[in-house]
């Protein structure tokens, strides 16, 4: 085998073309002895079990613990980026674990964890260790979570929506500037991926992180509550975010309270059902209401659940079935 | 703040379990730890030249390293 052959990875839109002892975009897909290899297979930098509303994922096993898996390395750039520090490093930068996928299933099961998450860096660029603990996962009935920005092909992402039930997928914006400018990615893509997860029946929330003056305009965020609307329905939980300064955005300010409740107000206006502010406490905009007659059905406070109300899914008052996978 | 990694490495540990882990710097290369010191380009030709000198700086952890095989990956 030749050692100047070129590898195309095509994993993620970025399709880097890798020769040898080179790495793509991402930094975790290296070619070595003539074939490109997933160098972060097994390598956890960080496991943690985390309140499953901190995902965020509020209509799937409220009040659950999720143990949460990370490797090094993103295929995204985000200059806002909150774990900067594990996702913007090189794999052979930072301290990680040999924890093979067996061993992370018996953490989760020795913890009473019903799910595992990928998430804190972005899991599409640790592929191979993800599908192999999800299967894993899966014989011993624990459910799968993505936290992913969704930039990933159609053929990774079809076969991954197999070992997947859940997903919250980071919406960063609803133009191409945006994820050009702030991210090194695009947005097509990531919109594509939320189509096929809907398709495949992957129960999908959604996360937009506002930040002032970037990706704050009210008009482009009523496009994309249509688009979400349009083509992932009125069900589909819309989580917008509070920016706090962070990794090379330094010089904004956090995003006032009001542009997240108008948003919010927008999204409500449009059609969306659930729509929740994040990273913000004691607005009221973190609980779950029924659509038909504003029941309050979930009362959260942080990630800390106070109230559920629900009846089997549904709300008491009304009877309505509020989507979700609830048990 | 959501899905933000809060606690250090050793906890990775404690939850992962117990005894027979250790922390380790990864090297998914034989050079990974080099590469820090010599650009990879200039560091490989060294190593052509300098067997002895790569084993030398060849990390312990290198032999646990995975080298499992990309999926969606296609040679030109």
């Amino acid at each position: 085998m030749a050692r100047n052959d070129v590898f195309v990875c095509e994993l993620c839109p970025k399709n880097c073309r890798i020769t040898e002892g080179h790495s793509g975009d991402c930094r975790s897909r290296i070619v070595v002895d003539g074939e490109l290899r997933a160098v972060t297979y097994g390598r956890a930098c960080a496991l943690h079990i985390d309140p499953i509303e901190k995902k965020p994922l509020f209509h799937f096993l409220p009040g659950t613990t999720i143990l949460s898996l990370a490797a090094a390395g993103c295929n995204l750039h985000c200059k806002f980026c909150q774990n900067w520090a594990i996702s913007q490093s090189a794999p052979e930068d930072i301290q990680s674990l040999d924890l093979q996928p067996q061993r992370v299933i018996e953490a989760a099961l020795a913890r009473k964890c019903p799910s595992v998450a990928y998430t804190y860096t972005e899991p599409v660029i640790f592929y191979e260790y993800m599908l192999d603990t999800a299967t894993v996962a899966k014989e011993k009935g624990i459910r799968n979570v993505t936290v992913t920005a969704g930039y990933i092909n159609k053929g990774p992402m079809e076969l991954l929506c197999g070992v997947v039930d859940a997903s919250n997928t980071d919406l960063k914006a609803f133009n191409e500037s945006f994820y050009r400018d702030y991210c090194e990615a695009g947005l097509r893509p990531v919109l594509d991926g939320m189509v096929i997860m809907k398709e495949k029946g992957v129960w999908l929330e959604i996360t937009n992180l506002i930040v002032p003056t970037l990706n704050d305009d009210l008009d482009t965020i009523r496009k994309m509550c249509r688009w979400i609307l349009t083509n992932l329905g009125s069900d589909t939980p819309v989580h917008f975010s509070r920016f706090y300064p962070m990794y090379k955005i330094r010089n904004l300010p956090p995003t006032p309270v009001e542009v997240l409740m108008r948003a919010r107000q927008e999204a409500l206006d449009i059609g969306l059902h659930h729509v929740y502010v994040g990273n913000v406490i004691g607005t009221g905009a973190e609980n779950t209401y029924c659509p038909s007659d504003e029941t309050l059905l979930i009362r959260r406070v942080g990630y800390s659940i106070m109230e559920n109300n629900l009846v089997n899914g549904k709300c008491p008052k009304c009877g309505r079935s509020i989507a979700g996978v609830w048990s | 703040m959501s899905c933000q990694v809060e606690q250090g490495l050793d906890h990775v540990a404690d939850l992962a379990g117990d005894e027979g882990f250790s922390l380790e710097v990864p090297a998914p290369l034989d050079y990974a730890i080099c590469s820090r010191l010599f650009d990879r380009r200039c560091f490989l030709t060294l190593m052509a030249l300098l067997p002895l000198v790569g084993e030398f700086f060849r990390p312990q952890g290198s032999a646990s390293v995975s080298l499992r095989h990309a999926m969606f990956s296609r040679r030109l």
